[in-house]
């Protein structure tokens, strides 16, 4: 009886926190909610009842209501982020600003059908051990030297960020990470090696996150927008040729920056090399099923390339998903775990909105209003739209960030005869490049929560990535794009 | 000190019972309460405690059958169904309660109640599963009583339904639960979770828990979240050397630095007050002990302070004995003051004399006692179960409150 059974083992983690401040701050921290719907409610009404401004039609007063609304609350999270895109859609409908089946209709997006694709095409990778394969095949590469390793983890998780969701990698590689520092002998918050391995998955899966559509969906997302309220687009390749540059150049800087300030205190990574050795060994080799799965995803990845200009991408994602079943590659139930269904009814709830928006005339208002009465230079919007994109999304979802400044920026294009292109560049690919707050970015949380990351440090050097990632998209805008036609 | 005034005063009596022990006279043993105890420890080996309420209500448990002995100092006797004890030439009287009626029942089961809780005048104990890694790795604790009980863990029902009988006849006004140490994050915790949850569904009781600490601190947070209301980490002994000696588990799989880790971040999780520790008086030196008790009681700590009585010389003189220990108890009544600490939960642990008692010896009669008997009475338990709820719906949150991570 002495014996612990399967069922003493391991638990879950808990999920809960006990708040050990004092108990009228915690009295006033659990009531604040009920204040704050109250005010937003008073908020609500005084933007609807409130004269309608010059410029702007009532269809748009009441979207920018709408829309205000939904901003605080995204910002705040006073509710789910998925709950308060629901109440978004639901809002234009029922102050009349669109037809209940238009609005709801918009949440037949095709982007959220790519998103929802994408999401599955990783749960197959990720289920069949095939991206856990691909992470340990690319890293037993690099265990040359400390520097070496840190290299690969910067690099692998931003490779494998191209073609998976960013947070996904993160959380893939994360237990390989940890057994290479326990491997290694590194303490949480102690010496500078295990910060820095952990900064390198975080920052290089981020990096790599914004490369293509399947990285960070808030890029499919952006590009939604775009086509829903203008008719553009950008096809997949399109994206890629415009943004990997900035990638690789990213990559560098991280890189050089992660060594500068957390120098490597060990000598040697022969342990760590003997973890991945293992790791691979225990793989054993490819089953049929990672196989047949790699061949779907280099077909869906080479459809999207060639084709995206002819298929839909939403469409190629979900036949990919059709083949996935086709040939029993994975199991509805195990994917379901892998889904995050409630950032598919955010998507749906921000196109719909942004679409409102852009409808009704209010962001072309609200753009005037924040940024064209103060400067008209294209560059400059350019500039500041990337910098309050970055500074967003230390504090925001970067889905949020998206769905609030698509729409406006949609708006100063339309204004100011900026190709609406560049608009969803400048503000979805920095919403992907949070480096200094570990609730910046789904790969920061992920990293963060291994303990070895010190937030002041992680602070200090991200805020200064963050610096260095403005400045290498606000360059690339101005000098690589005109390169590929992308004209400001 | 002599012998009358010894008598006369609570605390040292019970003092001098715990150590000394106590004999049941002949005519004491055909007392029908008495007899019940025997033979029920005889049938069941479930080791009953004979329990004496000395005056002012001060309680003392001497296991029953220890006091089938013949050479014991102080005699219980019975008189004209009186009870009394009696020192060398002093006696004053005492009362023995009656014995829980749920001692007789049997679960649906089949399981004598009592061999799965046992009341001792104010809580009901349980361990409601034998599992223990440092037995199982052959380095339990010097005093484990575990140990020599191999049987299965028993299920939720059973617990549950053994509380009920012992909360409905009032033997009991709070459930205190004991687990061993499972090589697991939770550290054995997770292993009481569903019992907890479901005596907390369905009583308005307190719950306290002796466990060991977990590897984690979440786990202490989690703790506290499923309805745990106080808890107790043993570090038994403040004498690093001692502990190795007493506790070889506690200090190869944990860490004698582990448990004062995890005590000190439970005092900043659960209310003030709740998070004890035992602290054997008689194992280490009185300025040792002392030194733990300022310690621990600085950190938010009670240290409870059991006697080990094998560790006493026999012949030794009760007056000296008396003085030397007695200070602990007044000490230890000050560092709560001191730390604003009020020893109401451990005021129920009447096998350890505690602060409350300390004002026999010379301390001051602290306001808890009259706290502790409003929190005995059924609604006093009821007030003190609804506000210990309603603290752990303000402190606790979910960490998923919104599963939506920031960054998508
Ligand atoms: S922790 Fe010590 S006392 Fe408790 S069951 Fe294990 S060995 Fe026995």
């Amino acid at each position: 009886m002495w014996l612990l059974t399967d069922s003493d083992r391991e638990k879950d983690d808990p999920d809960v926190v006990v708040d050990s401040r004092p108990l009228g701050l915690v009295l006033l921290s659990r009531s604040y909610r009920w204040f704050a719907f109250i005010g937003l409610g008073l908020l609500f009404w005084i933007l609807l009842a409130w004269p309608t401004p010059t410029g702007l039609t009532v269809d748009g007063q009441r979207t920018l209501a709408a829309f205000v609304i939904c901003l605080i609350l995204w910002l705040t999270r006073l509710i789910p982020l998925a709950v308060t895109s629901l109440l978004a859609i639901t809002l234009i409908q029922l102050l009349g600003v669109m037809e209940s089946g238009e609005a709801f209709a918009l949440f037949g997006h095709q982007a959220v059908f790519f998103i929802l694709g994408a999401f599955i095409l990783a749960a197959a990778l990720m289920k069949t051990g095939l991206s856990s394969r691909i992470a340990l095949f690319f890293l037993s590469k690099f265990g040359g030297s400390p520097k070496q390793l840190l290299l690969g983890a910067l690099i692998v998780p931003a490779f494998l960020s191209f073609w998976m969701p960013e947070h996904a990698v993160a959380a893939m590689l994360f237990p390989i990470i940890i057994e290479i520092v326990r491997a290694l002998g590194t303490k949480p918050r102690k010496g500078n090696f295990g910060h820095a391995i952990f900064l390198s998955l975080a920052w290089g899966a981020a990096i790599g996150g914004v490369g293509t559509f399947l990285g960070g969906a808030r890029n499919a997302l952006a590009v939604g927008i775009l086509k829903q309220t203008t008719g553009q687009f950008i096809g997949f390749f399109e994206w890629m040729i415009a943004v990997v540059p900035m990638v690789f150049a990213m990559l560098i800087i991280a890189y050089f920056v992660i060594n500068r300030f957390f120098p490597s205190d060990i000598d040697s990574v022969e342990e760590a090399v003997d973890v991945l050795k293992a790791r691979n060994k225990q793989m054993g080799k490819p089953s049929i099923e990672e196989r047949m799965v790699g061949f779907i995803m280099l077909l869906t990845v080479a459809a999207w390339v060639f084709l995206g200009s002819a298929v839909e991408l939403a469409s190629i994602a979900i036949l990919a998903v059709v083949a996935l079943f086709v040939f029993q590659l994975v199991k509805w139930r195990d994917l379901e775990g892998y889904v995050n269904w409630g950032i598919i009814l955010m998507y749906g709830g921000a196109i719909a909105l942004g679409f409102a928006l852009e409808d009704t005339g209010a962001a072309a208002w609200l753009a005037q209003v924040l940024i064209t009465r103060w400067t008209t230079s294209p560059m400059i919007i350019i500039i500041v739209l990337a910098f309050i994109s970055i500074l967003l999304t230390e504090g925001m979802s970067n889905a949020a960030v998206v769905a609030m400044l698509v729409p406006v920026g949609l708006g100063i294009a339309d204004t100011h005869g900026i190709d609406p292109r560049v608009i969803v560049f400048a503000i979805a690919v920095p919403a992907g490049l949070g480096f200094a707050i570990p609730m910046g970015n789904p790969p920061n949380a992920i990293a963060y929560s291994s303990g070895y990351i010190d937030p002041k440090r992680m602070l200090k050097v991200g805020l200064l990535l963050d610096l260095c990632a403005w400045v290498v998209f606000v360059l690339m805008a101005k000098y690589y794009w005109p390169l590929i036609n992308i004209r400001i | 000190m002599s012998d009358t005034a010894t008598i006369r005063n609570p605390g040292y009596l019970k003092l001098e019972l715990m150590i000394r022990g106590v004999k049941i006279s002949r005519q004491a043993l055909g007392c029908a309460e008495i007899e019940r105890r025997i033979k029920l420890s005889k049938e069941t080996g479930a080791a009953l405690e004979l329990e004496i309420v000395l005056p002012e209500n001060v309680l003392v448990n001497i296991p029953v059958l220890e006091c089938l002995a013949e050479d014991r100092p102080y005699t219980l006797i019975e008189e004209g169904s009186r009870f009394y004890i009696v020192g060398r030439d002093e006696k004053v009287e005492v009362w023995i309660p009656s014995l829980p009626e749920f001692y007789d029942k049997k679960t649906t089961s089949g399981v004598p109640m009592v061999e799965i809780g046992r009341a001792y005048a104010g809580y009901l104990a349980i361990s409601p599963t034998p599992v223990c890694e440092f037995i199982k790795q052959d380095i339990a604790c010097h005093y484990c009583d575990l140990e020599s009980k191999k049987g299965r863990a028993w299920t939720v029902d059973e617990v549950v339904e053994t509380v009920e009988a012992a909360l409905d006849e009032g033997a009991a006004e709070f459930v205190c639960l004991n687990v061993g140490y499972t090589d697991t994050a939770d550290g054995g915790i997770a292993l009481l979770e569903p019992y907890i949850h479901a005596i907390k569904k369905k009583f308005d009781v307190l719950v306290c828990v002796q466990a060991q600490p977990p590897g984690e601190d979440k786990w202490i947070d989690a703790t506290y979240a499923m309805g745990v209301d106080s808890i107790a980490y043993n570090i038994e002994a403040y004498d690093t050397k001692l502990f190795s000696r007493i506790a070889p588990g506690k200090l190869r799989l944990l860490g004698r630095d582990r448990y004062f880790e995890a005590l000190r971040y439970a005092a900043k999780i659960f209310p003030s007050s709740a998070v004890v520790t035992n602290l054997i008086i008689g194992l280490e030196s009185i300025e040792s002990t002392n030194k733990g008790i300022s310690n621990l009681t600085a950190m938010g700590v009670i240290p409870t302070l059991p006697i080990y009585r094998m560790g006493f010389d026999e012949n030794m003189d009760s007056a000296k004995l008396l003085s030397d220990v007695a200070p602990i108890y007044v000490h230890l009544q000050q560092s709560l003051k001191r730390n604003k600490l009020s020893p109401t939960w451990i005021s129920h642990f009447n096998l350890a004399l505690n602060a409350i008692d300390g004002h026999f010896f010379g301390g001051e009669a602290p306001l808890q006692q009259k706290w502790q008997r409003v929190l005995k009475s059924k609604h006093g338990g009821r007030i003190a179960h609804s506000i210990s709820n309603f603290r752990r719906r303000l402190r606790v949150r979910s960490v998923d409150d919104d599963s939506t991570p920031s960054g998508f």
